[in-house]
């Protein structure tokens, strides 16, 4: 099964429509098609930036996607960890990009254009692809591969 | 959960004078607790939580940004269906 790190903006995404790519990647996981996993910094910015730009409505969305979707909680990665990616990335996003890392997971979604979705994010991860939720969803759907293992 | 106390978690310290304590140094170096740099110490009920001052200000994104994800999100109708369809039991 494909593992996929889920970043706060795709939990930002999903709890502003329930019918974006975000919320259906969150689908995917609750129904087992694939293994969704978050770390705890990634719940707590979701949890921030919902709250805070949408309201408590939605932010009792997240906590029900939290409480559903079946995602693995990883632990927050080394202080090292997180250094060595400080090095890539912006200060704040460095230990989500750290426990990205450490996950070991086959995708990275997420919808930060301005520090993610970066070629220098995309060679640091190899071989864990970054793609938005769309790009996930049109590789689940159409059934394209991500590793060979993906699909049986 | 409760945790047993020979958790790796878990450790018995003396308190010395003035309120000392060591905190084990396998925790220091995991945290980056250096000598002679602050760290935040907060009374939570009836516990002490003593936190790294880098703990990371979370971004805030911007309406922005949050309008361009939203964007970038939206789906075809047959798709967007089968989204709605996962979570036709949420609010």
């Amino acid at each position: 099964m494909i593992g996929v790190f889920i970043d706060s903006s795709v939990l930002v995404a999903a709890s502003g429509s329930k019918t974006g790519a975000s919320a259906l990647v969150l689908g995917y996981s609750r129904s087992g098609q694939i293994t969704g996993v978050v770390s705890p910094d990634v719940v707590r910015e979701a949890q921030k930036n919902v709250l805070k730009k949408m309201g408590p409505e939605k932010t009792a969305r997240l906590d029900q996607y939290l409480r559903l979707a079946k995602l693995d909680l990883i632990p927050t990665p080394s202080q090292s960890e997180i250094d060595k990616c400080k090095q890539i990335i912006v200060d704040k996003d460095a230990p989500i990009l750290a426990a990205c890392l450490a996950s070991q997971t086959n995708v990275l979604v997420t919808l930060d254009f301005k520090h993610m979705l970066k070629p220098k994010i995309a060679k640091f991860l190899k071989p864990t692809l970054v793609l938005t939720p769309h790009q996930l969803v049109l590789l689940i759907e159409n059934r394209v591969p991500i590793s060979p293992k993906d699909f049986k | 959960m409760l945790q047993p106390i020979s958790s790796p978690n878990t450790q018995w310290s003396k308190i010395l004078t003035k309120g000392l304590i060591t905190l084990p140094k396998p925790w220091r170096d995991d945290l980056g607790l250096k000598e002679g740099q602050l760290a935040k110490v907060k009374k939570v009920g009836r516990s002490i939580v003593i936190e790294p001052t880098d703990q990371p200000d979370y971004e805030l994104y911007s309406d922005a940004e949050i309008q361009t994800m939203l964007l970038a999100d939206a789906l075809p109708p047959k798709l967007a269906a089968k989204a709605k369809f996962y979570w036709k039991d949420i609010k």
